[in-house]
């Protein structure tokens, strides 16, 4: 499975391509730029060592002092010249350009992202590839940039300090391209052990990293100090660490044994450039003192650039494993598309042998019921007997595997997706709360002064208005401190407020409450119920819930069991028929009997 | 506020002494934990500086002088083989033995400084996670000990390639002329500058860390899946988008603000080498050569070669300096983290640990830097085989109260007595173990499950009773199910093969872990929010056959559960507000009873109606 990783050279290229085309589609500006700096900085190169060899030419040939002293003088205003524009365009131009581009990005991103299909995220490889690479897509994107005009610098730099030891001598140009060319083979084998090594310490490196975690992190100092837990993890550290260091031993031995000839090449080039050279001034008399050093000067330069240049190739193969997922995210299209039908007034909801599965897992099957409007249902049943993906389907966050789900008579699937979704409100059993204003939270959308009444109204029904008299900002209060160091961070109980107030405030039609009131505490659950009645009297309600006093007076009762809806009725009925509903309520309401 | 950050700031300075000791320091723990490695590391180091002069300057020198002097060829030729060679064997065999011995090494090293850190973040107090300064600064910062530790280390050996680089290229400009080290020295003048431009650095990415922390929470929103539900069916997008450029911008101004004087700050502190120094040092080469003709034109090739490596030498010198310092800051913070106190430890008149009833009395508590009492005035009793309820609102203080039962934190006012002794007084690792716990915010730890369960290293036999364990709190059917049984891996932490559990699932092991630690009481903090009615009547069924003979606490929102206790404590605000049997605080009528009826109405209409 993780030999997939590896990407071939030809598609490494591809990906590279695809990168800079986002880029160079983002900020023209920005890609030309890096580009232009990169062949600009590698013939800075060729440059500084042609004066250098012009200074020591002219020396050697006896030409004019003042001639060689403004040749001295245009070398220092060059460099003056060269580093003035090198910094303004990396501490200025290119930041600021960045910065543009990459909100600029993330933004279609996001959009993007919005429509991807929940079920994308069920997936355990999808969550951790996938939300890493887009995190990091800016990162890497302009990296490939980066290395391009890196890999620009590296050739034009190169070419024009090949160009000069060239002329000086071609057999020395030549012999270092050919133990470059030797020292590129050596170090791709090299490569193929750190591969292989990379993917064999993976697991090893996260074990000790998590270990290390565990002991720093505050959620499970509680359980570090009052169990003996710490023993086990100690030792798998040990053990982790002592794996570590021996496949280490395995792989640098090899490695070493390849550095050992790569020194070695490098010593001979060394030490050929050095006595061909003294050969070429002293028994040829080939070249003059100025040439001599200018050329072994440039050789040592070529032979590093030339050597650098295959890192350069690497690592352009490392980002292209990032570009395959972007890319992947980009050609994703969503299996839940939208219908064409407008959506008048909800008048009923209804499954018709509804079967789903993730992926190979039957998690319902053969599910059906019918709801009128201005009927509460209820949904009961153990943890996993498929109550929350029901609540899911009927959203359209999945699509039903078989059978339909129709509204107002109609398959789902036919309404606009936005439309359908509007005419919900939900209260999900893991709620999130945004570092947004209290208001923000509440409408799910942008505040104005005019929505004020509906803001609060919501919040004292969801029996938030108490703690909402605290707060020194009123419905302006910031939640977390994500944005604003003097936000408000609330606890379990009050989150799940303001997430119950979202749908009051929004006046939906059909409302979803999946375990609304698990944070809150007992008095706290009653004035959410009373809120609740108040505000969802003439709406459609489905409730989840595992207390079952809650669903004394709903119309229906649906009791899930393994996927399947097993008996349903009004709880005077099932408990009149004494099936699995009436043994469950049996022993919750057996311990209020006194 | 701004004031007070730059005070922040400036004490953020080590002087010339500390750095040299926490230096010293590095040196130390790298040397004592792998010392072969550390020296041929520094060895290696060493060889890199000789080997780059002879090749890079020395060698042409060698040539053009001998060239000059009228040396043969075959002469000159053998010595330059030698000159390049010998070096270049020892480096090849150093070069392989580094690679042989310093990953091992720093393995030991870096294994040796978690170990003691891990020690030091278990021994010191919890309410060191909780305050967040000190958090920061120690707790969360010791993970990257080692990095620094080796970072010290290294630079300590670059600092001796530079100053051995420094002494050859001076000795050997020096003996030509010493005017040569001027022009090396010019560019140190930059330094000045360069510090400035470090500082200017630091408060630039100061700044900007919290404009940037904020636009990777608004990508956080957007791209992973705790909101998506949400983001999905509202509008949030739209606020969350406008906050996230208002980051955006937030940060494009910060470098537009220091953009211009870093710039400036960069060409001063860096390029005044390139600029200004070289060009002067080979006029004056020039100068010699051709006017004054005191220097010979080998000679002045080689000066023109090796000028710009005497100053990128001495500026290298300088640089590895505060490259030690910035260490040296970490390495301050490491020092007074493993120098830190725990207030809550051990003494000499410890004393051993007796189960009995434990008291509380008029104990209060706020937490650290809060001025607000969490807990006020309470006094509880617990006797050995007495089962007690803690009911209230949220936020009453019910979790607190417990963690200071598990001296968690030492009361601010009050006691904590066990058979009338002090706790404080008591040995603390015996105390505690006396507990099995399970919170209400449980985590399941990356290891298999059998060791969730046991929560300590396996013993002989130990697997029996966790299969006894599981199947008395529930989750037995589920784990057997797992590829390897109670062997299984828990999390995808670092395994693709690992059994992600439901928190109802995860729950049931937690309360595994209370069944099968032998202890004389059991606290359990809402432990069953996540199950369905019929696994928490189990549940409790079998807790309380366990629980016979033991002291138990239970918080529940669920108050069905504290029926049966022999004391319910009502707790509000941090205060006791009722206290007494179930019947007793019914009779009370109060704020326990009220919340009683609402939460059983339903039901209870339900036995009237049946009764009927």
């Amino acid at each position: 499975m993780k030999k997939k990783e590896k990407v071939p050279f030809k598609n490494s290229v591809k990906n590279n391509i695809f990168m800079l085309k986002i880029a160079y589609k983002g900020d023209k500006t920005l890609v030309i730029m890096r580009l232009v700096m990169g062949l600009f900085t590698g013939l800075n190169h060729g440059v500084s060592i042609f004066f250098i060899s012009e200074i020591l030419n002219a020396l050697d040939s006896g030409r004019d002092i003042s001639y060689i002293f403004t040749l001295t003088a245009l070398m220092g205003i060059y460099t003056l010249a060269y580093e003035l524009f090198f910094a303004w365009y990396y501490k200025i131009l290119n930041p600021t350009h960045k910065l543009d581009f990459v909100r600029l990005l993330h933004k279609s991103f996001f959009v993007k992202a919005n429509d991807i299909d929940l079920s994308c995220y069920d997936t355990p490889e999808f969550y951790n590839d996938f939300i890493f690479s887009m995190q990091n897509c800016d990162k890497s994107i302009l990296n490939t940039v980066d290395q391009l005009a890196d890999l620009i610098r590296s050739l034009v730099a190169s070419g024009s300090v090949f160009a000069v030891v060239l002329t000086v001598d071609p057999v020395i140009a030549l012999v270092i391209l050919g133990f470059a060319i030797a020292d590129m083979i050596i170090r791709l084998l090299q490569n193929g052990i750190y591969y292989k090594y990379n993917i064999e310490m993976n697991e090893l490196w996260r074990k000790s990293w998590y270990i290390e975690k565990f002991f720093s992190l505050a959620d499970y100092a509680k359980e570090n100090r009052l169990t003996d837990i710490k023993g086990n993890l100690l030792n798998e550290y040990d053990i982790t660490m002592q794996a570590q260091r021996s496949a280490d031993a395995k792989m640098r031995f090899k490695v070493g044994l390849y550095n050992l000839l790569a020194s070695a090449l490098s010593c001979t080039l060394t030490a050929f450039v050095l006595i061909f050279m003294a050969y070429n001034l002293i028994v040829t008399q080939t070249v003059l003192i100025g040439g001599f050093t200018v050329t072994i000067t440039a050789s040592w330069k070529l032979k590093n650039m030339l050597f650098d240049i295959q890192r350069k190739f690497v690592e352009m193969n490392k980002d292209s494993l990032y570009a395959d997922k972007v890319r992947k995210f980009l050609q994703t299209e969503p299996q839940i598309k939208s219908g064409e039908k407008s959506f008048g007034e909800f008048e009923s909801l209804e499954f018709r042998n509804v079967s789903f599965a993730y992926k190979d897992e039957k998690v319902l099957d053969n599910v059906s019921f019918y709801v009128k409007k201005g009927e509460r249902i209820a949904f009961v049943g153990y943890n996993g007997a498929g109550k929350t993906t029901t609540t899911k389907l009927i959203m359209r966050l999945y699509d039903v595997t078989e059978g339909e789900i129709l509204i107002n008579g109609v398959n789902i699937k036919e309404y606009k997706i936005e439309e359908l979704r509007a005419k919900m409100g939900a209260v999900f059993q893991d709620y999130k709360v945004f570092a947004a204003s209290v208001a923000e939270n509440v409408l799910g959308d942008v505040y104005t002064e005019d929505k004020k009444d509906t803001v609060i109204n919501a919040l004292k029904d969801s029996t938030f208005y108490e703690k909402l008299c605290e707060l020194k900002d009123g419905i302006n209060t910031e939640l977390t401190r994500e944005f604003c160091d003097t936000g408000t961070n609330l606890s379990g109980g009050e989150e799940q407020k303001i997430a119950i107030a979202r749908v009051f405030a929004h006046n939906n039609e059909l409302i979803i409450m999946d375990e609304p009131s698990s944070a809150l505490d007992p008095i706290a659950e009653y004035n959410l119920n009373l809120g609740i009645d108040k505000n969802a009297r003439d709406k459609t309600v489905v409730f989840i819930t595992h207390r079952l006093s809650t669903t004394r007076h709903v119309s229906r009762i649906y009791m899930f069991e393994k996927g399947k809806i097993i008996e349903h009725g009004s709880h005077d009925e099932l408990i009149r028929d004494g099936g699995k509903y009436a043994q469950m309520f049996e022993l919750q309401a057996n311990k209020y009997k006194v | 506020m701004a004031k007070k950050e730059r005070e922040k700031d400036k004490g953020r300075k080590a002087p010339f002494k500390v750095v040299i000791k926490d230096t010293l320091l590095a040196l130390k723990i790298s040397f004592k934990h792998a010392p072969l490695a550390c020296i041929i590391m520094l060895f290696s180091y060493l060889m890199d500086s000789v080997m780059y002069f002879i090749t890079g300057t020395y060698a042409l020198k060698y040539i053009i002088d001998s060239y000059e002097k009228g040396v043969s060829f075959e002469v000159i030729a053998k010595t330059v083989l030698l000159l390049v060679v010998i070096p270049a064997v020892v480096q090849i065999v150093i070069d392989f033995i580094v690679e042989l011995t310093w990953s091992w090494g720093s393995n030991k090293i870096s294994t040796s400084i978690h170990k003691s850190i891990f020690e030091k973040n278990t021994e010191v107090e919890l309410s060191c996670f909780e305050n967040v300064e000190f958090y920061d600064k120690y707790v969360k910062a010791s993970c990257e000990t080692s990095n620094n530790i080796f970072g010290m280390t290294f630079t300590v050996f670059f600092f001796f390639y530079t100053i051995l680089n420094t002494c050859l290229y001076g000795t050997l400009l020096f003996r030509m002329d010493p005017v040569f080290i001027i022009f090396a020295i010019i560019p140190l003048l930059g330094s000045f500058f360069k510090k400035k431009s470090n500082i200017l650095w630091h408060k630039h990415t100061t700044e900007d860390r919290v404009a940037y922390r904020r636009c990777q929470y608004a990508q956080r929103v957007f791209y992973s899946n705790e909101y998506a539900k949400e983001m999905r069916l509202t509008n949030s997008k739209s606020f969350m988008l406008n906050r996230y450029e208002e980051a955006s911008n937030d940060r494009k101004e910060i470098v537009k603000k220091y953009g211009k004087k870093e710039m400036l700050l960069d060409i001063l502190g860096n390029k005044i080498s390139s600029i200004l120094a070289n060009p002067l040092a080979i006029a004056y080469a020039v100068f010699r050569t051709l006017i004054s003709k005191t220097l010979g034109l080998g000679d002045c090739a080689v000066v023109i070669n090796s000028v710009s490596e005497l100053s990128q030498s001495f500026i290298q010198v300088t640089n590895q300096y505060y490259r030690l310092h910035e260490r040296s800051l970490f390495v301050e913070d490491y020092k007074e983290f493993m120098q830190y106190e725990p207030k809550m430890r051990d003494n000499e008149n410890s004393k051993d640990v007796q189960s009995g009833t434990i008291k509380l009395e008029n104990v209060s508590f706020k937490y650290f830097g809060s001025d607000d009492y969490v807990l006020k005035n309470i006094s509880i009793e617990l006797g050995k085989n007495e089962k007690i309820a803690l009911v209230g609102h949220n936020g009453a203080g019910k979790s607190t109260l417990i963690k200071l039962l598990l001296r968690l934190y030492d009361p601010t006012e009050g006691k904590i007595s066990l058979n009338g002794e002090d706790i404080r007084n008591l040995k603390m690792k015996q105390y505690r173990d006396m507990f099995s716990v399970v919170f209400q915010d449980f985590k399941m730890i990356a290891l298999p499950v059998i060791d969730n369960v046991l929560m300590r290293p396996k013993r002989d036999g130990d697997e029996e009773k966790v299969i006894d364990a599981l199947k008395l709190s529930g989750a037995y059917e589920r784990i057997m199910k797992l590829p390897n049984g109670i062997n299984t891996l828990l999390t995808k932490e670092f395994s693709e093969d690992g059994a992600v559990l439901s928190v109802g699932e995860g729950q049931k092991i937690a309360i595994a872990h209370a069944f099968i630690k032998d202890s004389p009481y059991i606290i359990l903090d809402e432990p069953t929010s996540a199950l369905d009615p019929v696994a928490e009547s189990e549940m409790y069924s079998n807790m309380m056959k366990i629980g016979k003979d033991k002291g138990m606490v239970f918080i529940s929102h669920r108050l069905s559960s504290a029926v049966s206790a022999d004391r319910i404590y009502m707790l509000e605000n941090g205060e006791i507000i009722e206290s007494g049997t179930h019947s007793e605080l019914m009779r009370l009528n109060g704020k326990y009873a009220d919340m009683f009826k609402k939460q059983a109405q339903n039901y209870i209409d339900l036995e009237s109606e049946v009764a009927v």
